[in-house]
């Protein structure tokens, strides 16, 4: 396979979008719009059914990822901020309780305060400790009789550090509650079993580590989960019924799908398919165990989260002694063609744990398509970037 | 024995006609599959084996799906995603009878078609000649001969008549006068 040929200098931004994606993926997303190009549903020609299989297909292919069993209950979104609106909204009313961790992004929080504010539901936050690790048993301490949600990222995009959620899952499914995992941090890095872990929804996004275009989300829903949806419109069927059809998928999508996305997507899942969740996770767990000894030696560098000996996301945030981390962020690019990020991250609960919310941090984000030479020049240049701090 | 099909294609969805919230398809198999009725037959004890129209035809809940030896005609799916699954669901059914063929006794024994009187019990009765038959006996009997289709019957599409009109639709796709 003949990898993209990252011109672009070393790409270490992979928690935001993974770059590069493999060739077979732009490929698809190019033959779509050239030989197929046309919409699904009712369109009463071959393409069109053409673009359905397509469609169809990949909603399988996240079926089978999550262990989920039923395709139709795979919903496409733009992303996974709208995928979670999504859920939250159409689950959530007045006076219900969630029990959310203490690092999650705003894809999750803005929107649970936003409820909190305007629709009367209340929120609990299961503590953490300085590496971001939350006992499960916290979680169920929470439980009160008005709890209808339980909501988790996988994995701190700030911190990288993985949450309980087998554990959590099994205490949600004891207590009645439904239980969403955000796997915006970790889809495709990470064996995601819902029927192993007692997940009643997974939200998740196309475009990090399921090496997807940009453009792609979505939720998967167990079976036996239903609630309201908060889009209606055109669903390719049944267009005199005045009302949003209640059977799946159509009940939650409405409109014209990304489908030159979800052709991206398709062969992006069949390529994760193909070289294996495991030997992915390996590699990008080996390389941010590398990152993270390097990065220890440099004296001026402090690094939060979980340490090289931990399973974690393939994030590190840190930064250096005396340096603003937008200027670290910014002398990477500039003087090393390196790319990273600096922030809050759209997380700032993760920055309260740690104590940045003021200075924000920089952040590098492994994929798979890093190699161990992209963090040799990253320590080099960050020695030297160090030194003039 | 490895694979009989390889794939289905889907070739046209429109309405139901018997319940219009409802679609029906048509997909193409990518060989003739009448080899494997027999094994079907004997397999799938509420399927009819059709002798005139060399069809299998069964029921999943609600819907109706018949097997032509190039093709699939389904009445009564949900959408186009249960279309999907459908197709899936008969490649699968096709393909693993297929494998245990050798250990399947194939049944031949073939369910006739209806009589006249069966067929003429669900008609309106009204001889109103529409069709252009003198009685409503007559249209059954052409109906069952392959030369009339449900749809000369104008009578039956209009409102009041939807539970005979079902019936009659799902007898045309099952002895294969559609």
């Amino acid at each position: 396979m003949q990898l993209g040929e990252n011109s672009m200098g070393i790409y270490l931004d992979n928690g935001a979008t993974s770059y590069p994606k493999p060739n077979q993926v732009a490929k698809a997303v190019f033959d779509f719009m050239v030989d197929v190009g046309v919409s699904s549903g009712r369109g009463g020609y071959k393409k069109a059914m053409v673009a359905d299989k397509i469609v169809y297909d990949t909603r399988k292919l996240i079926s089978k990822l999550f262990n989920q069993n039923d395709p139709k209950k795979v919903i496409f979104t733009l992303n996974v901020t709208e995928a979670i609106n999504m859920a939250l909204y159409g689950i959530l009313e007045e006076n219900d309780h969630v029990i959310t961790s203490s690092l999650e992004h705003n894809a999750v929080w803005r929107c649970l305060k936003t409820m909190e504010r305007d629709k009367g539901i209340t929120i609990s936050n299961a503590s953490c400790d300085k590496d971001g690790t939350t006992k499960a048993e916290d979680v169920e301490a929470l439980i009160n009789k008005n709890t209808k949600l339980i909501i988790f990222t996988h994995a701190s995009n700030v911190l990288g550090s993985i949450q309980p959620i087998a554990q959590i899952g099994e205490i949600a499914k004891r207590h009645n509650v439904l239980f969403l995992v955000d796997t915006a941090q970790t889809a495709g890095a990470f064996d995601i079993d819902m029927q192993r872990d007692n997940i009643d929804i997974i939200a998740f996004t196309g475009h990090k580590s399921l090496m997807g275009p940009m453009g792609t989300g979505g939720l998967a829903i167990r079976e036996s989960v239903d609630f309201n949806p908060i889009k209606q419109g055109g669903t390719g069927g049944d267009s005199a019924y005045p009302y949003q059809v209640d059977y799946y998928p159509n009940k939650l999508e409405v409109g014209t799908l990304n489908i030159s996305g979800i052709a991206g997507l398709k062969s992006a899942l069949e390529y994760i398919q193909n070289e294996g969740i495991k030997t992915i996770h390996n590699k990008e767990k080996e390389l941010r165990a590398y990152a993270y000894e390097q990065l220890k030696k440099i004296e001026k560098v402090k690094l939060y989260g979980p340490d090289e000996s931990k399973d974690s996301a393939m994030v590190i945030s840190f930064n250096i002694e005396g340096m603003r981390c937008e200027d670290i962020a910014y002398k990477l690019d500039k003087n090393y063609n390196i790319m990273i990020r600096a922030g809050l991250h759209c997380a700032p609960l993760a920055h309260e744990v740690i104590g940045t919310i003021k200075t924000g941090t920089a952040r590098i984000g492994i994929g798979y398509f890093n190699a161990k030479e992209d963090i040799d020049k990253l320590y080099e240049a960050l020695v030297e970037i160090s030194n003039e701090a | 024995m490895g694979k009989l099909l390889e794939s289905i294609m889907l070739d046209f969805i429109e309405p139901c006609t018997a319940d219009f919230n409802r679609v029906k398809f048509h997909a193409i198999f990518d060989k003739d599959i009448s080899e494997i009725f027999p094994y079907l037959n004997a397999q799938m004890k509420s399927a009819i084996y059709n002798v005139s129209s060399n069809s299998l035809t069964f029921k999943k809940e609600f819907r109706l799906i018949t097997l032509h030896p190039t093709k699939l005609s389904v009445s009564k799916a949900i959408n186009e995603f249960d279309a999907y699954e459908i197709m899936d669901m008969v490649m699968e059914l096709v393909n693993s009878t297929y494998d245990s063929m050798s250990n399947i006794t194939p049944l031949y024994e073939r369910r006739a078609n209806p009589s006249t009187i069966e067929v003429y019990k669900y008609l309106p009765k009204t001889n109103c000649k529409s069709c252009g038959c003198a009685t409503c006996l007559s249209f059954a009997a052409k109906m069952i001969a392959g030369e009339y289709k449900i749809n000369h019957c104008k009578t039956i599409f209009i409102e009041g008549y939807e539970e005979q009109k079902e019936k009659l639709l799902d007898m045309a796709q099952t002895f294969g006068w559609d």
